[in-house]
Parts: C-alpha cells; sequence; structure tokens
C-alpha cells in the first residue's frame, strides 16, 4: 500500500526527460533515490535549491565582472560590500546577501547529501567523506591564495619569491603540485582503467584535503597570535582567507551536527549564535572584522547558517517554515535596529547570519512555490548545475585576468565595449553550464 | 403559495443556523475575548496606575512619551501599543460580527448600524472630551460655540440613553425602544460627523499657522471609530482585496506624512488626527486581513504579524522611528504585527486555560462600559482625593489603591458578564 503511494506520488511530481529527474512537491525526506516502477533508479532534484543556487552564482559572476569593469562603477552602491554598498541595514550591504544566500543553500543540500552517502557507505566513511570535500575546499581557497598572492606577485614583478612570507611560498609551490594532479586525472578520464582513474582522483583530493588542513591550521595559529601577541614578535600564523575556506571552515564546523534532528540543530545554532553575540558586542567583533568573513570565529556563524539552511530544508512543508523564517527576520531587525547589535559580513556577527538566513528562507519559499513550474530552458536551475566548476571558472578568468592582469585597460573601457564583454562571458557560462546540464554532467567535489 | 411559505421557512431556518454556527465559532475563541479584555484592563488600570509615582515601573506603564514611558522600539513605549492592540482585536471580529448583523437583519441595516455604530463611536469620544471641557470651565475655560453645540447634542444622545434605559420596563419596551435607540445613535452619530468636520478643520488651521487656535476634540475613541469607517467597506472583501486596499491606503497615508513638515502637524493632533485615522484605518484592514489568515491557518497568521512587525521596524531607517502621535508608517506595520503577536500568546496560552474563572473574559465582554465606568468612576475618583494620597501616596497606599480599583473594576465587569448586560453601541 505504501509503495502504491508512493510510485503514485512519484508519478505526480516526477518528470523524467533524458534520464534525468526532477523533483517538485516532496519533502527532503522523500528526495533520495528512489525506484521507478521499471525499476530504473532516479534522483530526484529540487528545481527551487538549483533555481536558487544558480540565482546566487548569476549574482555572484555578475558583481565580479561589474567590479572589473570601469564603465559600471555607478553599480558600486549594488555590488559594494559593507559600507561601499547600499545598506539594506546599518553594515549590510545589498551585495553582503549573496555569499550567505549560497552558504544557505548548502545547507539545503548537506543532509540529503549525508544520507545518501550515509546509505551508500555507513555513517563513518559519510563524515569522513564530507570531511574531506570541505576541507578539500578550503584546499582550493588557500592554493588560489598561493597562486593570487605567490605568483601573482612575481609574475607582476612586485616582489620575488623569497620576498613572500613562507605560508604563501609553501601554497605557491602546493599550487602546481595540485594543477599537476588535475592534469594527471584529466588524462586518467580518457583511460579504461578504472584503478588509475580512482588512485589519481583520491591523490588529488587527499591533497587538496591536506592543504586544507595547513590552512586551518595556519589561520587558527594567526587567530592565537592575535589574541596573544608573542613576545618576541615573531609570528607562526597565516592570515590568508577567501571565500572558498570560509565555506569549507563552515561546513565542517557544521559536519558534526548533520545527524541532529532539526529541534537538535536549531539548538545548537540557538546556542551558538547567543553566545557569540554575547562574545561579538562585548570586544571580539574588532578582531573578526580583521579577517575576510570573520575567519575562526566568524566560521561559527557562517555554520550556523548552512544549519539554519539544513533546518528549513527539513520544514520545507511544515507550517513552520514561515514561523521559523519570520522570527529569525523579526529577532535579527530588532535586535540590529533597535539594540544597536552589530551586523557585518566581514566578521560575521551572529545577527547578521540570522538576517541572511531568513532572507535566504524567503527567497527559497518563494521560489519553492515554482517548483511546478518547469520550462524547457530554465535558467537559473541551469546557472545552479554547476556551481563549483562556474565558481572556480569566475575566479580564475573574471577575478585574476579581468579584476588582476588586464584590471588597468578595463578600467577605462566604454560603456557600450563593456556592456558587450558582460554579455558575452554571461553567455558563455550559460552555454557551458547548459551543455554540462544537458550532458547530465555535474562537477562536485 | 404554500410552497413559497415552505421555501421561505427553509431559508430563516438556514439563516438561524447559520447563524448560530458563527455564534458558537465567536464563542468558541475565548482568547480573541481574554484579547480583548487584556487591552481593556492595561488601557484602563495602567491609567489609573499612572497616578501614582511611588509604583516606579507599574506608573510609567501608561506613559506615551518617551523621557518617562517603557521604550521597547525606536520611538515607541509599551503603552504605544494597547490602542492597537485594541484595534487588532475589533479586526478579529469584525467581519464576523458584520455576517451575523447581515444575516439576522439584512445587508442595508447591517451597513446602517455598522456606519452608525462607527460615528458613534466617535461621537462617545466627542461626548467624553465635552465632560473633560466642562470640568476645565470651572477652572477658567471658556465653553466656545462648538462646545455648546456639542453640549446640546450630548443631551439629547442622553435623553436616548435615558429613554434605552426606560425601554427595559416591558410594558414600554415594544413602542420605546426602537425611537430610543435612533434618538442616541443619531445624536451620537452627528456629535461624531461635526467631530469629523471640526478636527480636519484643525488640521487645515495648524497648516496654517502652528500655533492656530484648535478645537482639540480628537482622542483615543475618535480614532478607532474613524478607522472602522475606512475600513468598514472591506469587511466583507477577500483577503487579497483587504491586503491590496490596506496597502494603497498605507502607501498614500505614508507619502504624505513623509512630505514636508505633515509629520510634525499630525503630531500635534492626537493620533493624527482625521488625516492620521486613515493610518488606522489601513491598520485596521491589516489587522482584518491577519484575522482572516487566522481563521484559515493560525500558524500563516503567526508568521504574517511578525512578518509585519519585522518591516515595520526595518523601515525605520528610512521612515523614521515609531511615532504614535503622527500615527507613521513604521508605527502602523509595528502595531498590525505586534498585536498579532500578542494576541497569538493569548492564543497559545488558550490551550492551558481550563478553570471557569476567567476575569479577561469579563472584562473583554464589554469594553464601551468599563470605558465610561473607568471615565466617570475613577475620573470623579481622582479628582476628589487629595494629591497626598495620588501623586504624593507612599508605595503600600499607592499598592493598596491599585488594587482595590484592579479587585472593584473586575467585580463591576463580573457583575455585567453574569447579568448578561451590554451596552452595544
Amino acid at each position: 500500500m505504501k509503495n502504491k503511494k508512493d510510485t503514485t506520488n512519484l508519478n505526480e511530481n516526477l518528470s523524467v526527460e533524458n534520464n534525468k529527474a526532477v523533483v517538485s512537491k516532496n519533502s527532503v525526506e522523500k528526495t533520495e533515490t528512489k525506484k521507478l516502477d521499471g525499476g530504473t533508479k532516479v534522483k530526484e532534484r529540487i528545481l527551487s535549491i538549483d533555481r536558487f543556487r544558480g540565482l546566487c552564482m548569476f549574482a555572484m559572476v555578475c558583481s565580479f565582472i561589474f567590479g572589473a569593469l570601469g564603465a559600471f562603477s555607478f553599480l558600486e552602491p549594488l555590488i559594494g560590500h559593507g559600507a561601499k554598498g547600499f545598506q539594506v541595514l546599518p553594515g549590510v550591504s545589498f551585495a553582503d546577501l549573496f555569499a550567505p544566500m549560497f552558504i544557505f543553500v548548502i545547507g539545503l543540500t548537506m543532509v540529503r547529501s549525508f544520507k545518501s552517502r550515509e546509505a551508500k557507505y555507513g555513517t563513518r566513511m559519510a563524515y569522513f567523506q564530507l570531511a574531506t570535500r570541505f576541507l578539500a575546499l578550503i584546499g582550493i581557497g588557500i592554493l588560489f591564495n598561493g597562486f593570487e598572492n605567490g605568483w601573482g606577485d612575481v609574475f607582476t614583478g612586485s616582489k620575488t619569491f623569497a620576498e613572500l612570507s613562507i605560508k604563501i611560498q609553501i601554497f605557491a609551490v602546493m599550487f602546481w603540485i595540485a594543477i599537476a594532479l588535475l592534469l594527471v586525472y584529466i588524462v586518467s578520464l580518457f583511460f579504461k582503467n578504472e584503478k588509475f582513474k580512482s588512485v589519481s582522483l583520491d591523490l588529488l583530493k587527499y591533497f587538496l584535503a591536506i592543504a586544507g588542513i595547513m590552512a586551518v591550521y595556519f589561520i587558527l595559529v594567526s587567530t592565537g597570535e592575535k589574541i596573544t601577541a608573542p613576545v618576541d614578535g615573531e609570528r607562526f600564523g597565516g592570515w590568508e582567507w577567501d571565500t572558498l575556506q570560509n565555506i569549507g571552515l563552515a561546513g565542517l564546523l557544521a559536519l558534526p551536527f548533520v545527524k541532529y534532528d532539526k529541534w537538535g540543530k536549531l539548538t545548537i545554532v540557538g546556542i551558538t549564535f547567543v553566545v557569540l553575540s554575547v562574545l561579538m558586542q562585548n570586544g571580539l567583533f574588532p578582531l573578526a572584522n580583521k579577517i575576510l568573513e570573520g575567519g575562526i570565529f566568524g566560521g561559527f556563524s557562517w555554520a550556523g547558517i548552512m544549519l539554519l539552511g539544513a533546518v528549513f530544508a527539513e520544514f520545507k512543508d511544515d507550517k513552520f517554515y514561515w514561523i521559523l523564517s519570520s522570527i529569525l527576520l523579526l529577532i535579527s531587525v530588532v535586535l540590529i535596529i533597535s539594540f544597536n547589535f552589530t551586523a557585518a559580513k566581514r566578521g560575521c556577527t551572529p545577527v547578521y547570519a540570522m538576517f541572511c538566513a531568513s532572507i535566504s528562507s524567503l527567497v527559497w519559499g518563494g521560489l519553492n512555490f515554482l517548483n511546478n513550474w518547469k520550462p524547457k530552458f530554465d535558467f537559473f536551475a541551469i546557472w545552479g548545475s554547476n556551481a563549483i566548476l562556474t565558481y572556480i571558472l569566475t575566479l580564475v578568468f573574471v577575478s585574476v585576468v579581468m579584476g588582476g592582469l588586464l584590471s588597468e585597460q578595463l578600467a577605462t573601457l566604454s560603456v557600450w565595449a563593456s556592456v558587450g564583454i558582460w554579455l558575452l562571458i554571461m553567455a558563455l557560462f550559460t552555454v557551458l553550464n547548459w551543455l554540462l546540464n544537458r550532458k547530465n554532467i555535474h562537477i562536485r567535489m | 403559495m404554500q410552497e413559497e411559505v415552505v421555501s421561505v421557512e427553509n431559508k430563516t431556518l438556514q439563516n438561524q443556523k447559520q447563524t448560530e454556527g458563527a455564534l458558537k465559532t465567536t464563542n468558541r475563541i475565548k482568547s480573541i475575548d481574554r484579547f480583548r479584555g487584556f487591552c481593556v484592563f492595561a488601557m484602563l488600570i495602567f491609567q489609573f496606575l499612572k497616578n501614582f509615582p511611588s509604583l516606579g515601573i507599574l506608573s510609567r506603564l501608561a506613559e506615551h512619551s518617551l523621557e518617562k514611558g517603557i521604550v521597547i522600539l525606536p520611538g515607541m513605549t509599551l503603552a504605544d501599543i494597547i490602542a492597537p492592540a485594541f484595534i487588532f482585536a475589533i479586526g478579529l471580529t469584525f467581519a464576523l460580527s458584520f455576517s451575523k448583523w447581515q444575516k439576522l437583519h439584512g445587508t442595508k441595516m447591517a451597513i446602517i448600524h455598522y456606519l452608525e455604530r462607527a460615528l458613534s463611536i466617535i461621537g462617545l469620544g466627542t461626548f467624553l472630551d465635552l465632560c473633560n471641557k466642562v470640568l476645565d470651565s470651572f477652572d477658567g475655560y471658556v465653553l466656545n460655540a462648538f462646545d455648546w453645540t456639542v453640549f446640546a447634542f450630548s443631551i439629547v444622545a442622553i435623553i436616548g440613553l435615558v429613554l434605552r434605559f426606560l425601554s427595559l420596563i416591558p410594558a414600554w419596551k415594544n413602542k420605546l425602544s426602537m425611537p430610543a435607540e435612533q434618538v442616541f445613535y443619531v445624536a451620537l452619530s452627528c456629535l461624531g460627523i461635526m467631530n469629523i468636520i471640526i478636527t480636519t478643520m484643525d488640521f487645515i488651521n495648524i497648516q496654517n499657522n502652528f500655533n492656530a487656535f484648535r478645537y482639540n476634540y480628537w482622542v483615543t475613541l475618535q480614532g478607532i471609530g474613524f478607522a472602522i469607517l475606512v475600513a468598514f467597506p472591506f469587511v466583507k472583501a477577500k483577503p487579497w482585496v483587504k491586503f491590496l486596499g490596506a496597502s494603497l491606503i498605507f502607501i498614500g497615508f505614508a507619502v504624505f506624512h513623509q512630505i514636508g513638515n505633515n509629520r510634525e502637524w499630525l503630531d500635534v493632533i492626537v493620533h493624527g488626527g482625521v488625516v492620521g485615522g486613515f493610518g488606522w484605518g489601513a491598520m485596521l484592514i491589516f489587522d482584518m486581513f491577519v484575522a482572516d489568515i487566522y481563521f484559515k491557518n493560525k500558524a500563516y497568521a503567526f508568521a504574517t504579524s511578525a512578518f509585519f512587525c519585522a518591516i515595520g521596524v526595518f523601515l525605520v531607517q528610512w521612515l523614521g522611528t515609531i511615532n504614535l502621535g503622527s500615527c507613521s508608517p513604521t508605527f502602523i506595520l509595528v502595531s498590525v504585527g505586534l498585536s498579532g503577536l500578542i494576541f497569538f500568546v493569548f492564543d497559545l496560552l488558550d490551550r492551558f486555560h481550563k478553570s471557569k474563572f476567567d476575569p479577561l473574559v469579563w472584562w473583554g465582554k464589554n469594553p464601551i462600559i468599563m470605558f465610561l465606568v473607568e471615565f466617570f468612576v475613577i475620573g470623579v475618583y481622582t479628582t476628589v482625593m487629595p494629591e497626598s494620597a495620588l501623586g504624593g501616596a507612599s508605595l503600600w497606599l499607592a499598592l493598596i489603591q491599585g488594587v482595590l480599583a484592579v479587585v472593584v473594576l473586575t467585580l463591576i465587569a463580573w457583575g455585567l458578564s453574569k447579568s448578561k448586560k451590554s451596552l452595544s453601541l
């Protein structure tokens, strides 16, 4: 009887096209791999999550391009962070909303991802895999820093390799090792030797994870040194931190609670936010504000956003969804406006995290109403299908090439040429994502 | 012909059943009565406690000024939420109550009744203001032509009230009931209409000259009555129409409020006067919208209230503080939301309340009588008592008087509730 009900529900909510199944109205618990009548296994996708992820990626790529092209300087209020941008709340700019939204989206799929791994490989392995994944993410981020802050300076002649800090030197060298391992893995794809493929992938993955561990170690040491400065003045920590490291750290901090039920997660987030708010309001904020996204301290708030994403995913079809969403919005707005609590992306204060999580839940809640609408060309869903690839390509081509190497030329470009470049890059990203999506290729960590 | 009679009988029976159903629905929701009772209790008792500074924070509960009051949000004190909460209580039952009347007496009569009711509330407020002015006249205030006009209509209203009491005598009931009611209603409605005109003139005068002479005939009851008038066209509308209508009125009022010196001018007359009344009207329609959601899904209604409140506080950044005096746009949104949230606390507690001892329900059943009792009994008491027993009273003396006021007024509310006596406007 139950199977019959499941099948009926499935038939109502699935549209199978090119061996790809798309889900509309099922709860997250129901969205795991299911069997169709013919015994074919399909992995259902919640369109609103893809669309939301796509929306975040689209906004992020646009902000990178607008930032690199001087003709778009009039859009500074929209793309500027912190005090530079249009203030949605005191200390929170419009552009500050998108990074937390992306973390929120990761939270939406986190439990699902964990459960599917747990079903396949067992609980311990699921934890290990996800931890490796988040460490590798931190690794990618820090190796990019090694390239950008190390080789970037060496190539432009502003510093010699010897003048770089020892931490940057390490990551700069590791960058090329990672590239070599990536090439080996790409080569392995052309061979029919599964073991070669698997070993080269593992090598790359664990190498990135080791880089991630080193990055976390250096930032921890550095944070400690900021709190209690060494007497002899010698520093061992590293202060390199960026978006990918932040996402990875948030994932790592959220991971231990992934198996908790929604109320457990909510309690953990509540306690974390209360403790962190007390600390931030009493002297921690200036330290957290010194580093992008708050470093280790901010990581707890970002993890809170991720866990809230997981909580909202579990409340998706529950009436409590909107209650939680409205309460978070109300508490954060009242604390910021009425009680002057510090809200900032840089430092990621808990009230900022709460506000962004509530806005994210509103956007996702709205997108959920559109789950039954399935156009053939689903723009944002396409953009959201390969987020990590889009992000890395953006980092390489838009941020490093446009924002770094060609920055002087692009700063003086005319408006029409700038619009042309913007449209061209967006079109290229759209086509790339569309092609990969059509081939059902999803590049993940 | 016989069939027609049967059909009419069936319709009547059906109407009766529907009415009974509606009544049952209203009766079941005790939390609404308790919430209304809480609003009336807070309005009257907090006001009384204001006379005793020795009570400390308790004496500040009814303070609207930011310096003396208990500030809960930017520009808003705890006392500022009581009137909007009472409006919310009206919004919760307005549509149900109108439907009940419509089923019993037909649409036309229901419309006339509710328009008269709204104008009469303004009229009653006008009458109470006149009483204050008459008292002031003993201290040298000279009654003007408008005061005397109000005086004349008030006499007619009092005659109507006396006739209503006389109509309680069984022998006179049939002859006297209807005319007495109409004399009372029409006189109060006339007072209401005159007040709307005179308060509008007050606002125009303020615009021309900030220190110009004002008639000053606008306080809480007038604001509530006018809000009912503004919201009345939407009483039977669908929720989305209510939301749209309220939004349009809100936006129109917000634009007006933010232009030039309008905020300061609106602040001069209590609750923004007639112009501010449109803001209160928008508030009531939003309340009715939340009520519609509440009767369908409590969780969504709670979330809607929280959103209203959050958006209100959020807009403080651009639209200014939450100001009761001018009925600022942020005040409207926060009031709708906060009143809703307070109501939901009562609604949540409802499931734990099993006892028949329910004083807030007694208070909530006769708000108008309780209002009049407070005005005359407490008003006379505070006028007659020496200053040493009020402002100069020690803590124990103040506490005794406060407890006595609570007990006496609760006993009156209980008596009225038990004898099922009520003054319906």
